[in-house]
């Protein structure tokens, strides 16, 4: 579903990414690991055309993935804004589905339906009229996750959705992967914890600034792959 | 009971005095246009943390007003023009350079300011023109084409917020995402840009470029402590812009002293006021008060039998 070719970004004479190839076929969650600096982020943003590409190519179902990118789900990095934004839970969820939704047309009943759906897949339901500005980092990030499952999307591409969240938001976020891949849809998450949450993965992506091993979590997720991206400073427990 | 009665008349005087003189009308109007699209476009800086933006703009935009004037052309399309390319020249000296964008604002600010200013001493050598007007405005001095264009300019900006308000709204909260899900994140940010342009050339004769920042942030920045949503907020800071013009152009009048500054501080009253007295204002009983007052004015089902109901029971 997913093709990565020779991607590569540079920023002015630092190489970011190195020649990145990678194809991610349907039902898959994917974990992108590596040390920080490794590019993983910009992996993802670069997919995105966030930052510009020096060379390479990205495509979504064998065609350019750029002009095509409200059929792809983003979750970015939640420090990434503002949280004292004035808007309720329930409004920022009702921005997903504003790239879908013509410039004259009001929101209606089904609209409504579908946050709520969503709201309730993360369990944040109760807190749809709260401000956002209330809540806590593990419920900022659901609230998040629930913007892109209105989307209604096949693939979703989350960056650190893992970082300084609670037990109850961790579980919750490894559920919907497990419903997405039901569903028949494709998962890349970004992460550098290299612990249980690992287990989680049906592939792993090993990075540092070009693709040091990607293939299946057991043949992938071993001492030796690791110290090569990590350059030796990882026991594994 | 006379007494009372004595009272209401001169209320009524009070308020009616004003608008014996038609200059004072047109500086009502003038304050109920320039007060609504400062407050709607001002909204939209304070999210995005850009009210600075609005400074600059408004100051860039007298270089603008003075070629137009040199060369006998429209000074509103001469200061929209100024405005936007000051808008571009930020985004370039951030593009081009590792200048920041706080530094770049007050490098564009003082370059376009000191441009105008060099070019309306010079229109001031040949002609007769009073550079206090374009800093400080005169509200009272609006002709009745001016407040026309105002008029124009006003409604094209709020149409064009009304249109795109969904995605204007979803770059403020978060441009990165915008741009992620394929929306014309930068078409959408220079959008807005325009906008504040045309904010400020439609505001310039009223309350002046040097005060315009006033009008834009100071109803928003209220607007923003109290409300909970976005539409909410541009509604609310509708209304104090609109309440700061009014009462300031009373205060203005009566008290004869120049109605800008008037209008300016007023809003900074009820922003303090907002401030000191919002906790206490949250904390009254604001839902059993509506509940009552809906309970008087729209008689609910238990007083009135709901006829569609019962037409409908007597079908079945």
């Amino acid at each position: 579903m997913l093709q990565v070719e020779h991607l590569s970004v540079r920023y002015g004479e630092n190489i970011a990414l190195d020649d990145i190839s990678f194809t991610i076929p349907r039902q898959r969650v994917v974990g992108i690991i590596g040390p920080n600096g490794a590019g993983k982020s910009t992996l993802i943003k670069a997919m995105l055309g966030l930052v510009p590409l020096s060379g390479g190519q990205v495509l979504l179902k064998g065609k350019p993935l750029l002009p095509q990118r409200q059929r792809v789900a983003y979750i970015p990095q939640r420090a990434s804004i503002d949280w004292d934004f004035p808007a309720t839970v329930q409004d920022v969820v009702l921005m997903g589905l504003t790239p879908y939704l013509k410039l004259s047309e009001n929101l209606q009943e089904k609209h409504y339906t579908l946050v709520n759906e969503a709201l309730n897949r993360v369990r944040m339901a109760e807190f749809s009229q709260g401000r956002i500005g209330e809540l806590s980092g593990g419920q900022q990030q659901r609230v998040f996750l629930a913007r892109s499952l209105v989307q209604a999307v096949d693939l979703y591409l989350l960056d650190e959705p893992l970082v300084g969240v609670d037990q109850t938001t961790e579980q919750v976020i490894l559920n919907i992967f497990d419903e997405l891949r039901a569903e028949g849809k494709s998962v890349l998450v970004v992460n550098h914890d290299l612990g249980q949450v690992v287990k989680r993965y049906d592939d792993i992506l090993l990075l540092r600034k070009n693709l040091v091993a990607f293939g299946e979590r057991d043949q992938v997720f071993n001492s030796e792959n690791l110290n090569r991206a990590y350059a030796g400073q990882v026991a594994l427990v | 009971m006379f007494d009372l009665w004595q009272v209401v008349l001169k209320a009524w005087n009070f308020l009616a005095e004003p608008f014996s003189f038609e200059f004072i009308l047109r500086a009502f109007a003038s304050a109920l246009i320039v007060g609504t699209l400062c407050a709607v476009t001002g909204s939209f800086l304070i999210v995005r943390r850009l009210s600075l933006l609005g400074l600059v703009v408004s100051n860039s935009v007298i270089p603008g007003v003075a070629i137009a004037f040199l060369l006998s052309l429209n000074i509103f399309v001469g200061g929209f023009l100024s405005g936007v390319l000051a808008t571009l020249a930020l985004s370039w000296l951030q593009l081009k350079t590792r200048i920041k964008e706080d530094a770049a604002m007050g490098i564009v600010m003082a370059v376009f300011f000191s441009l105008g200013i060099i070019l309306i001493t010079e229109i001031q050598k040949t002609k007769k023109v009073d550079l206090n007007e374009f800093l400080y405005g005169n509200i009272l001095g609006i002709t009745y084409p001016d407040l026309f264009t105002s008029l124009g300019i006003g409604v094209v900006a709020l149409v064009i917020v009304y249109v795109l308000f969904r995605q204007l709204v979803l770059l403020s909260f978060d441009p990165l995402w915008t741009e992620a899900v394929g929306l014309p994140a930068n078409r959408l940010h220079y959008t807005l840009m325009a906008l504040i342009s045309l904010t400020v050339v439609a505001s310039m004769q009223a309350v002046g470029v040097v005060l315009t920042i006033a009008l834009m942030i100071i109803p928003g920045a209220t607007a923003y402590l109290i409300t909970k949503r976005f539409a909410t907020m541009i509604k609310v800071a509708m209304g104090l812009g609109v309440v700061s013009s009014i009462v300031g152009l009373y205060i203005s009048f009566y008290l004869d002293i120049p109605s800008g500054p008037s209008i300016v501080m007023v809003s900074a009253v009820l922003l303090l006021a907002t401030i000191f007295l919002g906790p206490l204002v949250r904390r009254l009983p604001w839902q059993a008060l509506y509940d009552r007052i809906y309970g008087v004015v729209v008689l609910k089902d238990e007083t009135v039998p709901n006829t569609a109901a019962l037409e409908r029971a007597d079908k079945e």
